[in-house]
């Protein structure tokens, strides 16, 4: 039987975040995560999506893929962009930095509190890609 | 996201329902704020049982309303709020920042000045 996989390509959009979310969250329901798991996923893809729609693509349109994928004992999920890329991806990551009034810095650090591995790709003028895992408890 | 006003003793209550991200976060602080002015109410509950849920975006929201309200002179107190979005107020650290009550009836006193959030989030005399 071949691998389940999912994979959306949507407009870097403020109201395709919940698209996200569910899709991802409907996608983990099918691997046998916990609710309280799944409230926790919906919150780290929330997180990255957003990052994208605020930052990818200043005064432009572009799209981001989002793929959820059943390995490393759970979840993966991956979120991609193709916009300007992040600068400074260590000081992104610090808990309390954002570049966006009224927000609070944190998405970064829910995203690693939420999921079980983090990794994050980014480079100037060609994107940013952001892989995170989330394991269950017994897989 | 849905917001429902109501008027209390000398604040105003927002009831929320749905999501609290950032497609619904600029429409929860027009409305709010524009809400406060047209009632001239100095101060904000914000009733959050039906709200399901809620990310950093939604929290900083939150956050520039506790802002504006206290800037004011006013206060802001969060009611029935879901277990969930708790543990999203606590890991933000919103949670020691902004009084919690169980229910309205206990903001409506927080809000008023007669009793200050207890220990498990109710007001206590």
């Amino acid at each position: 039987m071949s691998e389940n996989r999912m994979y959306l390509r949507l407009s870097c959009l403020p109201a395709n975040i919940g698209v996200a979310r569910i899709a991802v969250a409907t996608f983990a329901a099918g691997l046998d995560f916990t609710l309280p798991d799944i409230e926790e996923i919906k919150v780290a893809v929330s997180e990255v999506v957003s990052n994208a729609v605020l930052h990818a693509y200043p005064g432009g349109f572009g799209e981001v893929t989002v793929q959820a994928s059943a390995g490393d004992g759970g979840l993966v999920v991956e979120v991609e962009d193709q916009g300007v890329g992040i600068p400074d991806v260590e000081r992104a990551r610090e808990p309390g930095f954002t570049t966006a009034p009224d927000h609070m810095g944190l998405g970064f650090s829910f995203m690693e509190s939420f999921m079980d591995d983090l990794s994050l790709e980014s480079s100037p003028g060609k994107g940013t890609r952001v892989r995170m895992v989330k394991r269950r408890c017994n897989p | 996201m849905n917001l429902t006003f109501h008027r209390g003793p000398s604040c105003l209550v927002a009831r929320m329902s749905g999501e609290l991200d950032l497609s619904s976060a600029t429409a929860f602080k027009t409305r709010i704020d524009q809400e406060l002015r047209a009632t001239g109410a100095p101060n904000l509950v914000l009733n959050l049982r039906n709200l399901d849920f809620v990310d950093s975006t939604g929290l900083g929201a939150i956050l520039g309303r506790m802002r504006q309200v206290t800037s004011s002179g006013g206060r802001i107190v969060l009611a029935s709020v879901p277990p969930k979005v708790m543990s999203m107020l606590e890991m933000a650290g919103l949670a020691s920042l902004i009084p919690v009550a169980r229910t309205e009836e206990d903001a409506f006193r927080i809000a008023s000045g007669e009793g200050a959030a207890g220990p498990e989030g109710g007001a206590a005399a």
